[in-house]
């Protein structure tokens, strides 16, 4: 004989248990349909329950004083016969409106985008359809994207970023190449970024304020194999500011055909010069007086010489610039800055020695505002400072050149046929071959080197 | 209090109605002072009136709207009254009414010339919509008969004070056929409320003329109706007014209930200064009217009777017109407004702060029935102006029992069963709340709040912003609201974006801890709060709830789960299934915020913003209607403020477009989100 489960009812639109006071029936009674079975008081009401259906109790599940839950199992009961040819129902709620499962028995509930889709569309009226076109439109994505998507659809979003995204990249100085998406058509999502960023334990925040000269013009590095790491390798993180320069570098040489030239100064009239005025100028200003100063006077009076060096390749024309913007390398343990003597063709050499002073005490001590770093015409490059003798530097996106000082050395010259030692410098000279040819870069080293020789020590500095 | 008792056939008493035939002022307690008063009064309207004309004509009054031939019966029916001690409800042609209660020329050029020190509204409402707190003359709207309920609830509260005042409200009879004026008598009546109220027939409702207005020969005939006496007399003779008005204050004070005095009327000019009524009135009409004006009757009669020589009244008349020329030279010459006036005044400035529950508050397991219970009580025990009203509220408890056991605690008085009419619920608590008490009304249904639509949103919403600040309305409406309980088209609805208006606050609770806490903040708000709790939340979950008193401040959002991936916005209900949803994904790895909004107008944007700008990807999830909802909004504030954060399009999900819940349970359960519903779309925002 089948049997059916009955359920405790919901007596009430707030209600969800029911203590039951009293069954009216005991196992092994007959149950007749719509017959009271049993009493359930709740906090609302107190009712008689009927039977769900017609049969014999055969085991009450709770009893009397026992307080369930709306839809849980009060009683067994068998069914009459064999239950009329059709499948007994497993379960029969004790009375005819069914609870209602906050939580689900799993129904299979289309989206509420798909409801109101199905809901509102059947009869497009004129009246209903700007209404219901939305909500279709909605329901279509989903079932769009559950067909099989061609592997260009899947990628389709590969290189589109939200908003939010880019903002997260920016702050943590992600670079979103590196990124591999697993949002809608391999979308990069923020929650990407995010578990990329945790993903390089001991990153240090990047220094916000401060950026290689050029920092703001587009990055892009292009994306490269990356090497396996082996045993014994260590992965060091990209800081904000490595990421920048490797960006910027990457594309001074990606886009800029570089060409190099070299000359020898002689600078004993520098040396003599500054000897005579070390001490003096030391006493008045504070701080010592380098060599640096010199090469950039010679290199700013060179370039307003020579202006066509002054300028930036533009694609379809050369940009010939009126200020003297003179960018200087600074190099640190753990960054490169390059910032910028505005005007600088304005100032006397003690001028252009404090201006080098100024910049290079404030980006040790990273008080550089981002006016100091930008806007620069040419560099001037110190690595001699460092011992080297030919530096080959790679010109900042924007400019035509680089000129670099190397070290001071002195050396045997032939001087008037004769063997001389003179304090002897290589002027190193990386310039942009679309703006500038062989001959103008020439010119202009030339240019400098003379300038740098014809000081004496009589040369005013002031 | 009164007590409705059923009425045994020997104990029927049916109210008259009777025409009162004019009355010699030597046969009342009128004296030849008194009567020099009125006249002084009467001219002051008339020639404030006059001066309002020329103010339109000038361009400086772009809307007037005149007392013309009202004086008499206003003068005559307020005289019994006490000036700061009486209240009033006025309507829009009560000019002499109001002066007689203390309001000043000045005060009114002020309200006529749109001034910031206008004490009326400071010049946020067009002229004729009298108010002053110094005088108990409470706001009126444009809306008809709004003002009626707000005199009778008034009215109650003076008498639960028993401080032998009353209330007199005044109305135009095409206001009569409004239903709150019916509301107004039949509350009024029930609870024997000392309250007059007084019908100024001038025989058109703008143009539509009496007949057209009621079946009925005199609308005071109406009165029998509701269980109280009406009178009808000649208005444009004050001293029959007067006589009337005499006996229906004392009735008022002495606990006799109402009367409805109607004055028969002439309106001398047009409706307003908009209208031109000789589109509908004839040329002979208009000529007999000013043979029949109340102020030259009264005049003539002074002068036959020697109470004022013809100099004496040249001489007032140049008085009043000198104190009109002052008033209107002063109100000339007060500062205009600024445009950021308009911003004032929306809502009270202080806001309760929040509080702990005492330390060693004990706490019980408790459902929000409970917790809801509980808060009433503690409030009505430490603050006698509480009062509760509404539909059942009494020894039933209320339909879900919310108010279970107040009624025998605290009394009938203080606990009402009202009629089935849910405007005056509403208007009535507003006149509670002018008058000093702090009412909690019960509307039985949220469904059933749209009766009272125009209470809530067009005068308890904007009470506070029209009287500029001098009348505020602390009072809280409860009602039950949302789906998932097969409550079908009419005990379903989710109505809190139709009825967000600035100027009231919406609150929607998700726990039984969380439904006390706000419901101590909005019964101490200094401003209405609509307070709609979800019947499924009602017994679906218990909580440890400390006992007395603690409050959760309104207008801030609670982060009841903080996560990084996805927020979800919602309130209520929806609150529960999000965090089942939540736990769902997150056994799938996505980490969910679901953030309970409580407060859903005015939104907490802060909150909002927080978590749209943390998480990039955002659910707003509402049971109301898809569109044109608060969900809706929530969405417009992150689209418009949190963009650059985001990660995704801003996702709803929320009820279907159709125009309720459907009863049939597949049907109800296809209009409303689940916790599977929310599951898909939060899957569906994480694969974004």
């Amino acid at each position: 004989m089948p049997t059916t489960k009955v359920t405790m009812p919901q007596l009430g639109e707030s209600v969800h248990e029911g203590t039951i006071s009293k069954w009216l029936v005991k196992p092994g009674d007959k149950l007749v349909e719509f017959e009271p079975m049993l009493e359930v008081d709740t906090d609302k009401v107190n009712a008689e329950v009927p039977a769900p259906v017609t049969g014999v109790l055969k085991e009450i599940l709770a009893q009397e004083g026992a307080t369930v839950q709306a839809g849980s199992e009060i009683a067994i009961v068998e069914l009459e016969g064999d239950g009329k040819g059709a499948a007994a129902p497993e379960k029969v709620e004790a009375t005819a409106a069914a609870a209602d499962e906050p939580a689900g028995g799993g129904d299979a509930m289309p989206s509420a985008e798909q409801a109101r889709a199905a809901d509102a569309q059947p009869r497009p009226s004129p009246q209903a359809a700007p209404q219901a076109q939305a909500p279709a439109e909605a329901a279509e994505t989903p079932a769009e994207a559950a067909e099989a998507p061609a592997a260009a659809e899947r990628d389709s979003q590969v290189h589109r970023f939200s908003p939010g995204v880019l903002m997260l990249a920016e702050e943590s100085g992600v670079d979103l190449a590196r990124i591999k998406g697993t949002g809608l058509g391999g979308r990069v999502t923020k929650r990407d970024v995010r578990q990329f960023v945790e993903g390089q334990s001991g990153a240090e925040p990047a220094p916000a304020e401060s950026a290689p000269a050029g920092a703001t013009s587009t990055p892009g590095a292009a994306a490269e194999q990356p090497a396996a790491a082996r045993e014994g390798d260590q992965t060091v993180p990209l800081t904000r500011m490595r990421r920048l320069i490797a960006e910027n570098m990457t594309k001074s040489k990606a886009t800029i055909p570089h060409a190099w030239q070299t000359q020898e100064v002689d600078m004993s009239g520098v040396v003599g010069n500054r000897s005579r005025h070390k001490a003096a100028f030391a006493e008045r200003e504070g701080f010592s007086l380098t060599y640096l100063p010199y090469v950039i006077a010679a290199a700013v009076a060179s370039l307003r010489e020579h202006p066509e060096v002054n300028a930036t390749f533009n694609g379809d024309a050369i940009l010939v610039h009126g200020n003297i913007n003179l960018g200087v390398s600074v190099g640190f343990e753990d960054t490169l800055l390059v910032p910028v003597i505005k005007s600088a063709d304005s100032l006397s050499l003690a001028g252009i020695a404090r201006a080098v002073n100024d910049l290079a005490g404030r980006a040790k001590t990273k008080q550089l505002k981002g006016d100091d770093l930008q806007g620069g015409t040419f560099t001037v490059n110190n690595s001699g400072t460092f011992g080297t003798l030919f530096s080959y530097s790679v010109i900042s996106p924007g400019q035509a050149g680089i000129l670099t000082m190397e070290a001071i050395v002195e050396r045997p010259v032939a001087v008037r046929g004769m063997i001389g030692i003179k304090p002897m410098m290589y002027l190193c000279f990386s310039f942009d071959h679309r703006t500038l040819d062989g001959l103008q870069a020439a010119r202009y080293l030339t240019s400098c080197r003379q300038w740098l020789e014809a000081v004496t020590a009589e040369t005013p500095i002031y | 209090m009164a007590q409705t008792q059923s009425k045994a056939k020997e104990t029927t008493r049916v109210e008259e109605w009777y025409y009162q035939e004019p009355v010699d002022w030597r046969d009342t307690d009128l004296d030849e002072e008194t009567l020099r008063s009125w006249f002084h009064l009467m001219l002051l309207g008339r020639q404030i009136d006059y001066r309002c004309q020329v103010l339109n004509r000038q361009g400086r009054a772009p809307f007037i709207i005149s007392c013309a031939g009202h004086e008499a019966a206003q003068i005559g029916a307020s005289w019994p009254l006490r000036p700061q001690h009486d209240w009033i409800s006025p309507y829009y042609r009560d000019v002499v009414l109001c002066f007689r209660m203390g309001l000043t020329p000045l005060d009114l050029m002020l309200s006529v010339l749109a001034k910031p020190a206008d004490p009326a509204s400071g010049g946020k409402q067009t002229p004729g919509h009298f108010s002053d707190t110094r005088h108990n003359i409470i706001s009126g709207g444009s809306p008809l008969a709004t003002q009626m309920v707000h005199g009778v609830g008034a009215a109650y509260a003076l008498k639960m004070d028993g401080a032998d005042k009353m209330v007199l409200t005044s109305y135009g009879e095409g206001a009569g056929a409004e239903g709150d004026a019916h509301e107004a008598f039949n509350f009024a009546a029930i609870y024997k409320l000392p309250i007059v109220f007084l019908c100024q027939n001038n025989g058109f409702a703008i143009s539509t003329p009496f007949n057209k207005e009621y079946a009925v020969e005199h609308a005071a005939q109406r009165a029998l109706g509701y269980g109280f006496p009406g009178v009808t007399l000649d208005g444009r003779d004050p001293v029959t007014v007067y006589h009337v008005a005499k006996e229906a204050v004392a009735r008022a004070r002495g606990d006799q209930g109402p009367t409805l005095i109607e004055t028969i009327v002439d309106r001398l000019g047009a409706h307003s200064s908009e209208d031109d009524q000789r589109r509908y009135r004839t040329q002979e009409e208009l000529e007999q009217l000013s043979s029949n004006d109340c102020l030259s009757r009264f005049r003539t009669k002074l002068i036959e009777q020697d109470i004022l020589s013809e100099k004496q009244v040249q001489e007032y008349e140049d008085d009043v017109k000198g104190e009109v020329t002052q008033a209107t030279r002063q109100g000339l010459d007060s500062p205009d407004a600024k445009p950021e006036d308009a911003l004032t005044n929306v809502y009270a400035l202080s806001v309760p702060e929040a509080k702990d529950p005492a330390p060693d508050a004990e706490t019980e397991e408790v459902n929000m029935v409970q917790a809801l219970r509980d808060a009433l009580a503690w409030e009505m025990e430490h603050d006698e102006r509480v009062v509760v009203l509404g539909e059942d509220v009494g020894p039933k408890g209320g339909v879900f029992l919310v108010t279970d056991g107040l009624y025998h605690r605290f009394g009938g008085e203080r606990v009402l069963d009202t009629p089935i009419a849910e405007s005056s619920i509403a208007g009535v608590s507003l006149g509670l709340a002018l008058a000093g008490k702090r009412p909690v009304a019960e509307m039985q249904f949220t469904d059933f709040a749209h009766m009272a639509f125009n209470q809530i949103t067009n005068e308890i919403a904007k009470f506070r912003y029209r009287t500029n600040g001098d009348w505020g309305v602390p009072m809280v409406i409860r009602a039950p609201m949302g789906g998932h309980v097969h409550g079908a088209l009419y005990h379903s609805q989710s109505v809190e974006a139709r009825f967000a208006t600035p100027g009231l606050k919406i609150v929607i609770p998700s726990t039984p801890y969380e439904a006390k806490g706000l419901l101590f903040s909005a019964m101490r708000d200094e401003d209405p709060v609509l307070f709609f709790e979800h019947k499924r939340l009602y017994r679906m979950v218990k909580e440890a709830v400390p006992k007395g008193d603690y409050l959760i401040p309104l207008q801030q959002a609670r982060v009841v789960r903080a996560g990084d991936d996805i927020s979800v916005f919602c309130y209520g209900l929806m609150v529960h299934y999000a965090l089942q949803a939540a736990k769902n994904l997150e056994e799938q790895g996505y980490s969910i915020e679901v953030v309970d909004l409580r407060t859903v107008y005015p939104l907490d944007k802060d909150a909002i913003l927080a978590s749209a700008r943390k998480t990039g990807k955002c659910l707003v999830l509402y049971e109301d209607n898809f569109s044109v909802s608060i969900g809706s909004e929530v969405a417009a504030i992150i689209a418009d403020e949190a963009w650059r954060w985001l990660d995704a399009p801003v996702k709803r999900l929320g009820g279907l477009d159709v125009p309720a819940m459907p009863y049939a349970e597949p049907m109800e359960n296809f209009f409303m989100p689940n916790p599977e519903k929310v599951t898909q779309a939060l899957k569906e925002l994480a694969e974004f």
